[in-house]
């Protein structure tokens, strides 16, 4: 097996770029990633390109802009994991041995929706009956407060650390600091969910080369090695389920650490899906960031911000950063890729060296969510 | 070489039995998987013996939301997932106001006038009913 690489890293500054295409949203970043890794077009061997709603053959109208053809290109949706597997697979084909150059796309432009809750599938009878996302992590919300005994306060300090990152990260649709106050007095929105701790709806695209060991070693430039690319699906059951516990993310987390050979201890920052504020007290614990039970412990002692020992989302997370859901999972290795790399300016977390990247995918009856990929990265010079 | 039919879609057809007293939903003949919405096939064993049944109308509140943003449907409304004493999970209507409710609250299945369903709290929750 041949070991993968990321080699350059672009993004869009996230926000609502409405007057733009899916191809006018990724081109530049698919353009850029390639100027970085000092590659020709002519040396792509496979576009991936993740996304939910861009209609058919998205990554050839991307591609198309660059002049890329007679290639394979492959479009995945996998909702908000649309874009960790198009670098699941990217890693892949590069660890089989097909391809030595890849370029990776995740894109999504949601203000063509006008706004409002993401469209789930109608086919889905838990959608019928008005299945939302923000219902979805309301409902599990409501349970933590309760069995952990904690406050709508204590969700609110998720969005105001989100936000304090968020605010030190030119690429974020939010920059601006808010208070406790601030996020539990903003419009209900699925209770006890308000409008601050529920990730915006925007326009984004991200782009990151994926070499082989042999290219990346020719090249000469710093990047980071792909120790662990973990997809998996849900687990459908229709009993009872714990919502503390989603199971599909610990398990993929597991594999995650067992295929790098590390431990949850080992990471020095991390980008995890947190799409809601409730969202990511759940999966520190689901990560194995801290103990099951303790994430509002974890969040309180500063650990899972700069200076503490595991920074947890230092690009301001989807809550911040913004969230245009195909292209949340490739946004997430650009942020880590600035990290390991020592380019992450004012947001810089010293001397990272390890880091993780989690996206789920929901939005189907029955499921924990429909999709999550997990990837461990390591600094490699 | 089978010729095979698609599955149809039963979920707008029927979600109460005749009388609207209890939920209807499919149980598996070969591992005893129960099911709300009803369904052709068992995801939890493969096999394609489901049966209608009756799944019953009480249960208990696992958690609820009242929700005052969708493109699902018109807001405000309350959902929940109540767990029903033979262990399905079912995501339902909540038809009383949020501050009355609270996790673990027993529910029982209700109907307005309309026949719409929805689930509130109990009146008697540790009275089992007996009227067979």
């Amino acid at each position: 097996m041949v070991d993968a690489f990321v080699v350059s890293a672009a993004m869009l500054p996230m926000g609502k770029h409405r007057s733009s295409g899916y191809a006018g949203l990724a081109a530049p970043p698919a353009r850029q990633a390639l100027l970085d890794a000092g590659v020709e077009r002519g040396d792509i061997d496979a576009v991936f390109c993740g996304h939910s709603f861009g209609g058919m053959l998205t990554g050839q109208r991307i591609a198309k802009e660059l002049g890329l053809g007679g290639i394979p290109i492959v479009n995945t949706d996998n909702a908000c994991s649309g874009g960790a597997t198009a670098l699941h697979l990217a890693q892949k084909s590069v660890a089989a041995g097909e391809h030595d150059i890849v370029l990776v796309v995740g894109v999504d432009k949601l203000t063509q929706f006008g706004g409002g809750t993401l469209p789930l599938v109608a086919e889905d009878p838990e959608v019928r009956q008005g299945m939302v996302m923000p219902a979805l992590y309301a409902m599990r919300a409501r349970r933590y407060l309760y069995e952990r005994k904690a406050e709508p306060a204590d969700l609110a300090l998720v969005s105001v650390k989100a936000r304090r990152h968020g605010a030190m990260n030119p690429f974020a649709q939010y920059q601006k600091e808010v208070d406790v106050d601030q996020v539990l007095s903003s419009r209900v929105i699925a209770d006890p969910l308000t409008l601050l701790q529920c990730c915006p709806t925007g326009d984004g695209a991200a782009a990151v080369v994926v070499v082989s060991e042999k290219v990346f070693a020719a090249m000469g430039r710093p990047g980071m090695r792909i120790g662990a690319s973990v997809l998996h699906s849900g687990t459908a059951t229709s009993g009872t389920r714990n919502m503390l516990r989603p199971e599909i993310s610990y398990h993929s987390a597991r594999e995650a650490y067992a295929q790098a050979g590390i431990t949850a201890a080992d990471l020095d920052t991390v980008e995890l899906h947190d799409a809601f504020s409730i969202a990511e007290l759940v999966y520190y614990e689901a990560l194995g960031l801290c103990e099951e039970g303790g994430s509002l412990e974890f969040l309180r002692s500063g650990e899972t911000t700069f200076g503490g020992s595991v920074v947890v989302n230092p690009s301001g997370g989807l809550l911040s950063k913004g969230h245009p859901v195909g292209a949340s999972g490739v946004a997430q290795v650009v942020e880590m890729f600035w990290q390991l790399t020592g380019v992450a300016g004012d947001r810089q977390v010293p001397d990272a060296k390890i880091a993780l990247t989690h996206v789920t995918g929901g939005g189907i009856s029955g499921f924990d969510h429909g999709a999550c990929a997990v990837h461990i990265f390591e600094r490699a010079d | 070489m089978t010729l095979l039919e698609p599955l149809p879609d039963l979920e707008e057809i029927r979600a109460l039995n005749p009388d609207g007293t209890e939920l209807l939903g499919s149980r598996c003949d070969s591992c005893g998987s129960g099911f709300f919405p009803r369904r052709q096939l068992c995801f939890e064993c493969g096999a394609d013996a489901l049966r209608d049944v009756e799944l019953g109308h009480r249960g208990v509140l696992y958690s609820y939301s009242r929700v005052e943003l969708s493109s699902a449907r018109p807001t405000p409304y309350t959902l929940g997932y109540v767990d029903l004493d033979n262990g399905v999970r079912v995501l339902a209507d909540i038809s009383v106001p949020e501050d009355l409710l609270v996790p673990d609250l027993p529910v029982a299945l209700t109907t307005d006038p309309a026949g719409k369903w929805s689930f509130a709290p109990a009146v008697n929750p540790a009275e089992e009913t007996d009227e067979n």
